[in-house]
């Protein structure tokens, strides 16, 4: 993960972060990110190999 | 479609029974009621609208109903469940619910311990793999750079096919059209000129009265939105009729595209570069272009000094000048300039795209002073400071007021998966030769809502995650953020090497 040098690292055990339905959703985001990000580069790629 | 609308269904009867548990918990008032209904409505409608969109096949659309909807019921609704919990008096409760037999109970299982004893060969083969993915990025840039480019030759032979075309030139390439020394002057140069993403090569067909007539594009690895752009607003026909002696300079006979300035500056180089060859080398004219100036301009002094800041703590470390100079660096390298760097101008640094520094200042402070702040100092000076999304991560996730983070099974291996999708993105980036293939950063989408295909979608999810989680885009996802930091890393190993042990 990309070190952030000018803020304080944000507390993971944090009350909402200990919440499960705040966990539910901030997996869901994340999993959509890399699945999206996936999707491009995998756009990318078919669009480099394709002529 | 049908299924869309059974899940909006399940959607619109959950926050119904939502709402009315909230209502019984806290005394809502108007405000919190119509936050709340306002909210919820907002974000179903930006699901049928995205959906829909993208079932008529244009994600921009969706991308920006999410945006413009979604995002916007998100902000209402944390808002106002914000207000609600913290401002409205909570109901007291008469009575405990009755709770469940202790039969019927679900027993959750202990979580199971990790087995205490690591394999031993463990640690080898994270070594192995790291060191793999070195080497297969350097066999990749080897490849990238030793391989064969379009060819641009069998790209104009085609063009032409029914015609004569005779090469009478290698380096730059010149076809004239008709046999070799018949004096028709009629030519075909191959030129390219360099962009932000790569070069940008042109094929330009001058005739027997020393006037442009035609611009054939053969390549380019530019941004494919920006090309769009310029496209779409018919950039080349300028040149066309144009004298080989014009200046062929953006802003002085050339008009720039709004928000593709920089594209359209490597076009028209390519095609300076053509057209003055050809009057020199052809039509045996004299110099009398002008030269081009160096582009020094408000724009080149707002981003010297942000850049310039950004090596004072006191400016991006303490409110309010912290504030004041996100709030700026969103509005200049953002909005204005959209001039947020990608991973696609380091690897591109890689590649040697680079551009002139007399037109293309900007990229250099950003870019190259990024770079050689990393190398001098040892200091990543864009991220968190410059970087104007990490502007917008840090205010938006101020409205929710949220620090959520993924389980902690996700964030174990959130280290693995950034380095892993800064690896992928490199390895396309070296072997396409083509930044804009592998740069996923959602900077230009959101700076200029020029995108392509999937790339609608990972703006929306940045910038919701990043409303819950601290700089969630920066911190799980951003290549060019990670690619500095490794560079960080890399050089303080290299001077632990050199350095003497006490």
């Amino acid at each position: 993960m990309v070190s952030d040098n000018s803020s304080p690292a944000p507390k993971q055990n944090s009350d909402q972060s200990s919440n499960s339905a705040g966990k539910y959703l901030a997996n869901l985001l994340y999993l959509a990110t890399i699945l999206f990000v996936l999707g491009f580069i995998w756009q990318s790629i078919a669009s480099f190999m394709l002529p | 479609m049908g299924f869309t609308w059974y899940f909006l269904g399940l959607l619109t009867t959950g926050s119904a029974i939502f709402l009315l548990h909230f209502s019984k918990k806290y005394q809502l008032n108007w405000l919190s009621w119509t936050g709340l209904s306002l909210g919820i409505v907002l974000i179903l409608f930006s699901i049928a609208w995205a959906v829909g969109s993208v079932l008529e096949g244009v994600p921009r659309a969706a991308s920006m109903g999410l945006l413009l909807f979604g995002l916007s019921g998100i902000v209402i609704l944390t808002l106002a469940f914000r207000y609600t919990s913290t401002k409205r008096p909570k109901i007291p409760q008469t009575a405990a619910e009755p709770s469940l037999p202790r039969e019927v109970a679900i027993e959750i299982p202990p979580e199971k311990k990790a087995p205490a004893g690591k394999s031993i060969i463990a640690p080898y083969i994270s070594v192995a793999v790291r060191y793999g993915a070195y080497a297969s990025l350097i066999i990749a840039l080897i490849l990238g750079l030793a391989s064969e480019g379009k060819d641009y030759e069998g790209m104009v032979r085609s063009k032409f096919k029914d015609q004569e075309l005779t090469k009478v030139n290698d380096e730059p390439v010149v076809f004239q059209l008709g046999a070799k020394g018949d004096g028709s002057g009629n030519y075909v140069l191959i030129q390219e000129g360099q962009g932000y993403g790569g070069p940008f090569v042109l094929g330009i067909r001058i005739m027997e009265d020393g006037k442009v007539h035609e611009i054939i594009p053969l390549d380019h690895k530019e941004t494919p939105a920006f090309v769009k752009k310029i496209e779409d607003a018919r950039y080349r026909d300028q040149f066309i009729a144009k004298d080989v002696g014009n200046d062929f300079i953006v802003g002085v006979d050339i008009n720039a595209v709004s928000g593709a300035t920089v594209t359209t500056m490597a076009a028209a180089e390519a095609i300076r570069n053509g057209a003055h060859l050809a009057a020199v080398e052809k039509f045996k004219l004299k110099p009398g272009w002008k030269k081009v100036p160096w582009k020094f301009g408000l724009d080149e002094i707002l981003i010297l000094v942000l850049f310039v800041l950004a090596f004072m703590p006191k400016i991006y470390k303490e409110k309010p000048w912290k504030h004041i100079y996100m709030v700026a660096t969103i509005a200049i390298v953002g909005f204005y300039l959209n001039a947020a760097i990608s991973v696609g101008n380091i690897a591109g640094l890689a590649l040697g795209y680079i551009p002139g520094i007399k037109d293309h200042l900007i990229w250099w402070i950003l870019v190259v002073g990024t770079v050689l702040g990393v190398i001098i100092l040892g200091k990543n000076v864009y991220c968190y400071r410059v970087c104007p999304f990490h502007g917008i991560e840090y205010f938006l996730q101020k409205i929710s007021g949220m620090k959520l983070n993924p389980s902690r099974v996700l964030l174990k291996r959130a280290r693995t998966i950034v380095n892993f999708l800064l690896w992928l993105s490199l390895i396309i980036i070296f072997l396409s030769k083509h930044p804009a293939l592998g740069s996923f950063e959602p900077f230009a989408m959101m700076f200029s809502l020029n995108g392509t295909g999937i790339q609608w979608f990972i703006l929306p999810v940045a910038l919701i995650g990043s409303l819950f989680m601290t700089t969630f885009w920066c911190r799980f996802f951003c290549p060019c953020g990670q690619a500095l930091t490794k560079m960080v890393q890399f050089r303080k190993n290299i001077l632990n090497i050199f350095q003497p042990k006490k």
